[in-house]
This record gives structure tokens, C-alpha cells and sequence, in this order.
């Protein structure tokens, strides 16, 4: 099968979410403009990872923080964000610091 | 009487030996609270604003918050008040640890001292006695070995701040240390001590704390436990990672500060991010007295040159001060520079920044060889440790110029605009061009730079209690002032701001303070004591001679663009954000409290007249 119309997205993953996705990134190839909900459905390969990025309405939990290249997606298009070859994904579980 | 509090205050003059005890003014209780409100406004009183703040006239305060030994969740914070001798302004440094308490149950929410010894002294309060005790054998010693000693002359179970090293040189970024891995570290509040003769304070306590509701308060504190123990970040992120779990978030938004600013991505902070600790250093979590966060690192170095030594942190100012701002990825040297900050008695903030200026200036060519001990690239992990050891000794003209801070370091070498400062204070680990928010805050926090004062990396970071568009200007200056103010409440209530986390309305607060004190407050009369001691610490300030030509930022981050990264080609416009931000303080457009603001303050317009 042609891999001319895939893309190319990294996804980084921080805190707690490493130990249950097994590493701190990972590049994945998906067809063309996929979401950020696409994304994670690709990303998501077992139960216990899908109740980590998703609730049980099949939403992404509201407390994820997910950056596309470095901007909150809250202020891109939330979960119906667009993704372009070569885009990074920067998931973190709640976090705070000082 | 107003209950709650332990109801006195010791005031000791080291000039003449006197040591006396007054009660708490009910008035300036319930209209500054305690802790950082009530030490302003006694500094008010009391302290000429144009003093040279390590001379006589001085005075510094120790001050718990009301809420200091009731067991409510992280009450244990303390705050140190004084005149600044890095900047003048009316600063506070804020400690977590076990003192505060402690102070409270020996029978005292205060401790005010004045006038200066004639040889080294440490107080020593011990269940309502205070004496003054030599300390000329253990001054100038390492925190460590002071805690140690003190409390062998004392009580192994006294709590102990003191200084260190730095404090006793008159560094103008030394911290004081609590319990000898704690620090008041901002705005050079060591120093002041210094310059007192005075090493530090020990005290001891078991009195009982006369709280006016206790059954009500039992109830607050589950209900505040609750909430934390709800809320992700305080229950999961913060005890599991620390706050350097904050190094990914910040540098993936391409916002953290980097070769002192001229960056905001260092592409290999993971390997010093809070994930990396837990992984290399970590023994185990710490948590100050009555806290269910946790979020305190203790430490240990495996490999590595400075293999062997232990203790606590790095925290993420820390971790970001000494690694990207000197462009260092080595957790091992970071985490070595740490532990001897807290030896020293160092502001890792103002110290790391410091460096990075340092840094910048050799590698321009501004420092005379003769001044160069050894060299000092960015990214030399090994140069950041030697330069804390000469920065915490004083020693050679480059350590006198360190210990000074990065403005006068930089000012010393003809190059003021190096130094990543505001009102002379070290700016910490969050870069104003990608988090505009943070920006007006660093602008306008009464102490110089300061992140802690008004967090608006929570929204603008953490999407916490909600998201803010980090890149956008509009709103934020009422977002900057609703921080400020609420912030300064939880300073003055002697509880922890990351209980902000789990408790982000005034109402998780206000049925503490009632049930301890017996006061009423309505939740806006708290909000508007906050208000109220803001304005205090800024009338102080205009007194002290700063203007509005001082609510601004370091050239870079108002004109050059991020070079690289996440928020590439952003600057921070402060003029977009501070005159709306002047307007919703309601203060004139050269950012001067008006009187109808003052008026409608209340009280605060009575002590205008001095």
C-alpha cells in the first residue's frame, strides 16, 4: 500500500503518562489530517491506555494537556485539532510546579 | 481579644540587649491577617522607607500566618519581612519547613528585630523565654553544621533558621535557611541578618493554641484536605515529581529561559526534568509540617565528579536556574550547585541567573582577564558549581561582584542590560515572551521579579482553574492583579500558595481563617485584604523612591524575539498589559494608588498621613 499520503507525527509524553505508554516519545504514521482524537485513537492500543487519555463517553480527559508544536490545542481547535507532517504532540497528565 | 493567634510578639533591639513582648493589634489583625500583611504593615510603621536597609535602621520580622500550628493542610509557611537590600523595596522572602509552627507554640506569632549586635548572637525561644545567646564560634559556618550546633546548645528538638556563609558576607542574594534545607532565599533577606550580627533564631514550643472554633476548624481542614486530595496536582504530579516536572512543560511551550534568556528552548532539559530526578536522584519525598502535598525532594548524587553527596532538591527554579539558564543539561553538577546553595545560604533563583550573567558577559569579552579565574562557557556544568563556591566565599573580585547580584555584576562591567532582572531581582524560570502574563507580574510584583507572587503560569501553563492563552495580552491584566491579591492572602494566612491547586476560590480559605480567629470574614473582605496589603507594600515602595519607570522588564525580553523553538518570534509588549493593569488597580496612569482606591480600601487611608 502507497505511504505517499501518511504523516508524520511525534508525540511526547511526560509524568505518569510514560510509564503507562512505556516511553517518552514516539513517532507515529498516520493517514492525512488526522485530529488530535485521531491521533490518540491510534496512540491508544490497550484498555488501560485508553482510560488514561480517555473518559468513559469516549471524550478526552479534560485535565490531559496536550500542546501541538509548543500552543495549548484549547486555543488551536481543542481535540478537533488538525495535525501537518512533521507536527509534535506534547501530552502531560495534570502538573504543577513553582 | 482576637483569638487564634499566640497573641504576642517578641521585640528584640540587639543594640541595647532589651527584649520585650506586645500583644497583637486586633485592628491590624483583621485588616492585614497576619504573616506577610501584618509584617508590612509593621514595617510601615515603624521603618523609614529611604533607610539603607543594612544599616540600624532596618528592623526584620519573622511573622507566622494565624492558621501556623492548627493542623490545617500546608500551614506551615513562614515569612521573613524586611527592607531589601538587593532592590529597597518592602520584601518578603516566604519559607516552607517546620519554624513557624514551632515559633507559634514557644508563645509568639512574631519575632521583630532592631539595631544591630556587637558581636555574632542567635535568639533562642524556648516555650515564651527569649534570650540572646553568643553565636561568634559557629558564625559564618555552613547551614548544616549552624543547625547542628544550635541545637546542641539548645534543644535537639528546636527548629533553627539561620544564615549561612553568605548571609554573614553581606551577599545581597544570601538567604536564610530553615531548617537548614529551606529557604527564604529572595530579595537578599540574609543580609539583613548579617548585617544585624545575627546568626539566627532557634525556637521550641508546646503551648497551646487558643483557636476559637475548634470543631469548626476540625471541619475546614478535612473539607481542605479533601479538596487536595481530589485535585490532580497536588494529589498525583507535585508528590510524585516535584516541581521540576515543570522543566518538560515549560521548555515544550518553548518558553523556558535559556543561555540567560538569549533562548527559551534548550532541547536536552529532559535530562534534568522532574521525570530525570525521580529516575537519578531521588531517596525519597519530603513534605513541611502538616502538608498531605509532599512535593519536597530528598536527594542523592550516584556518579559523576560529585558523586557521594546528598540532600534536598533541586526544586524547578533550582533545576532551570543552574541547568538551561547557564545552558546545562548535567543533573549531577545542578543538583551539587543546590546542595551547596543551601550550605551557603544562597537564593538559587538570583544565584543560577547570576551565573548566567556572568556567563554572558565572558563569553562577550566584558571581564577583564585579570578578573577570570577560570573559564565559564554556557553549558560548563563544572564553571556553575566553582562559581557558586566563589559567589558563596566572596572570595576574588569575581566573587564579590557575584555575591552582589546580576545587575550590579553586570552594571560593574559596563553592561546593565545583561542582567535578566526587574527592580535588580533575578527574573525565575518562566520567559515573559511566551507567557505574556508572567511578563506583567514580573513588572509588577512589589518585590522585584517574582513568579510566586502572582502564577499566572497556572492558567497560562497548567490550564488551571482554567486555560489562558499564554500569548495573548488581553485579559491578563486583570488575571495579574486577581493573582496578586489573592496570593497575598494566602501569604498572610502562613499557608502553602500550592494549596492554590486543589482550593482555587476564596471560600475553600475563608472558613479556616473563621474558625481560627472568630473573625467573619466574607470571602470579598478577604479578597479585599489582599488587595489592601498590596497597596500597603506599594505606597511603601513610592515612599522608598521606585516609580513606574520600574514596572518594566530587561530590554531583551521587551525587544528580542525568541530566536528558536515553540514560541519563536515573540517579545513581551508590557505596554499592552500595564496601563489597563494600572486602571483596574485603580491606581493613577504613573501607578500611584489614588485616594478613592485608598478610600475604598478602607483603613489603609488612615496611615497615609505619615
Amino acid at each position: 500500500m502507497s505511504s505517499e499520503n501518511q504523516i508524520k507525527v511525534k508525540i511526547r509524553l511526560f509524568a505518569t503518562l510514560r510509564d503507562v505508554f512505556n516511553t517518552s516519545e514516539v513517532e507515529l504514521s498516520l493517514d492525512t489530517t488526522p485530529t488530535i482524537t485521531g491521533l490518540f485513537e491510534v496512540l491508544c492500543d490497550s484498555s488501560k491506555r485508553r482510560r488514561m487519555l480517555f473518559d468513559r463517553s469516549g471524550n478526552i480527559r479534560s485535565h490531559v494537556k496536550i500542546l501541538k508544536n509548543g500552543r495549548n490545542i484549547d486555543f488551536i481547535s481543542g481535540k478537533d485539532t488538525q495535525l501537518a507532517d512533521g507536527d509534535v504532540v506534547a501530552v502531560f497528565p495534570p502538573i504543577g510546579g513553582g | 481579644m482576637v483569638k487564634g493567634y499566640a497573641g504576642r510578639i517578641a521585640r528584640v533591639n540587639l543594640s541595647s540587649g532589651e527584649i520585650h513582648t506586645e500583644g497583637i493589634n486586633e485592628e491590624w489583625a483583621k485588616n492585614f491577617i497576619g504573616g506577610r500583611g501584618y509584617g508590612a504593615r509593621i514595617i510601615y510603621e515603624e521603618v523609614n522607607p529611604k533607610c539603607d536597609p543594612l544599616g540600624l535602621d532596618n528592623k526584620i520580622i519573622v511573622a507566622t500566618g494565624p492558621t501556623a500550628g492548627s493542623k490545617t493542610p500546608a500551614s506551615g509557611r513562614t515569612m521573613v519581612i524586611t527592607k531589601s537590600p538587593l532592590n529597597g523595596t518592602l520584601a518578603c522572602s516566604n519559607v516552607g519547613g517546620f519554624f513557624g509552627p514551632e515559633l507559634k507554640q514557644a508563645g509568639y506569632d512574631m519575632v521583630i528585630v532592631e539595631g544591630k549586635a556587637q558581636e555574632p548572637v542567635y535568639l533562642w525561644i524556648n516555650d515564651g523565654s527569649v534570650e540572646i545567646r553568643p553565636a561568634s564560634q559557629i558564625w559564618g559556618g555552613e547551614s548544616s553544621r549552624i543547625e547542628l550546633a544550635i541545637k546542641k546548645e539548645t534543644d535537639p528538638k528546636a527548629r533553627v533558621m539561620a544564615i549561612g556563609p553568605a548571609g554573614a558576607l553581606l551577599s545581597k542574594i544570601a538567604a536564610v535557611m530553615f531548617d537548614a534545607n529551606r529557604a527564604a532565599g529572595r530579595t537578599g533577606v540574609g543580609a539583613v541578618l548579617g548585617s544585624k550580627n545575627l546568626l539566627g533564631i532557634a525556637a521550641l514550643g508546646t503551648k497551646k493554641i487558643d483557636f476559637f472554633d475548634l470543631e469548626a476548624l476540625k471541619l475546614a481542614s478535612v473539607a481542605a484536605r479533601k479538596l487536595l486530595n481530589k485535585a490532580p496536582i497536588p494529589s498525583q504530579s507535585l508528590p510524585t515529581y516535584g516541581t521540576s516536572v515543570l522543566v518538560n512543560i515549560i521548555n515544550e511551550a518553548g518558553g523556558y529561559p535559556t543561555n540567560n534568556a538569549q533562548y527559551a528552548y534548550f532541547p536536552t532539559a529532559g535530562k534534568t526534568g522532574g521525570e530525570a530526578i525521580v529516575e537519578k536522584t531521588l531517596l525519597r519525598k519530603g513534605a513541611c509540617t502538616a502538608c498531605p502535598i509532599a512535593c519536597g525532594r530528598i536527594t542523592e548524587i550516584r556518579e559523576g565528579s560529585y558523586a557521594g553527596h546528598s540532600g534536598e532538591g533541586p526544586e524547578y527554579e533550582t533545576t532551570w536556574a543552574f541547568g538551561a539558564m547557564c545552558g546545562v543539561d548535567d543533573l549531577n553538577a545542578i543538583t551539587y550547585a543546590n546542595y551547596l546553595c543551601n550550605e551557603y545560604g544562597l537564593d538559587t533563583i538570583s544565584a543560577g541567573v547570576t551565573i548566567a550573567c556572568a556567563m554572558e558577559l565572558y563569553e562577550r569579552g566584558y571581564i577583564p582577564d585579570g578578573d577570570i579565574p577560570f573559564s565559564m562557557n554556557f553549558g560548563d556544568g563544572d564553571a556553575v558549581v566553582k562559581l557558586v563556591e566563589l559567589m558563596g566565599t566572596r572570595e576574588d573580585t569575581l566573587g564579590y561582584w557575584l555575591a552582589e547580584g546580576s545587575y550590579r555584576l553586570a552594571e560593574h562591567y559596563g553592561h546593565p542590560e545583561l542582567s535578566m532582572s526587574v527592580k535588580k531581582q533575578e527574573m525565575p524560570a518562566y520567559d515573559p515572551r511566551a507567557f505574556k502574563g508572567i511578563g506583567l507580574e514580573y513588572a509588577t510584583s512589589n518585590r522585584g521579579a517574582c513568579h510566586v507572587r502572582g502564577y499566572t503560569i497556572s492558567p497560562e501553563a497548567l490550564s488551571w482553574p482554567a486555560a489562558a492563552d499564554r500569548l495573548e495580552y488581553d485579559g491578563k491584566a486583570g488575571l495579574v492583579k486577581t493573582f496578586q491579591d489573592f496570593t497575598a492572602v494566602i501569604d498572610s494566612l502562613g499557608m502553602c500558595l500550592f494549596t492554590f491547586f486543589g482550593m482555587p476560590n476564596m471560600s475553600d480559605y475563608s472558613p479556616i481563617i473563621r474558625a481560627i480567629t472568630g473573625i467573619q470574614y466574607t470571602d470579598e473582605e478577604l479578597l479585599m485584604a489582599g488587595e489592601r496589603i498590596f497597596n500597603l507594600e506599594k505606597l511603601w515602595n513610592l515612599r522608598a523612591g521606585l516609580t513606574d519607570k520600574d514596572d518594566t522588564l530587561p530590554t531583551r525580553l521587551l525587544k528580542e524575539a525568541i530566536p528558536s523553538g515553540p514560541s519563536q518570534g515573540e517579545v513581551c509588549d508590557i505596554s499592552r498589559m500595564l496601563p489597563q493593569y494600572y486602571q483596574l488597580r485603580g491606581w493613577s496612569q504613573s501607578g500611584k494608588p489614588t485616594e478613592q482606591k485608598l478610600n475604598e480600601l478602607g483603613y489603609i487611608n488612615q496611615i497615609l498621613i505619615k
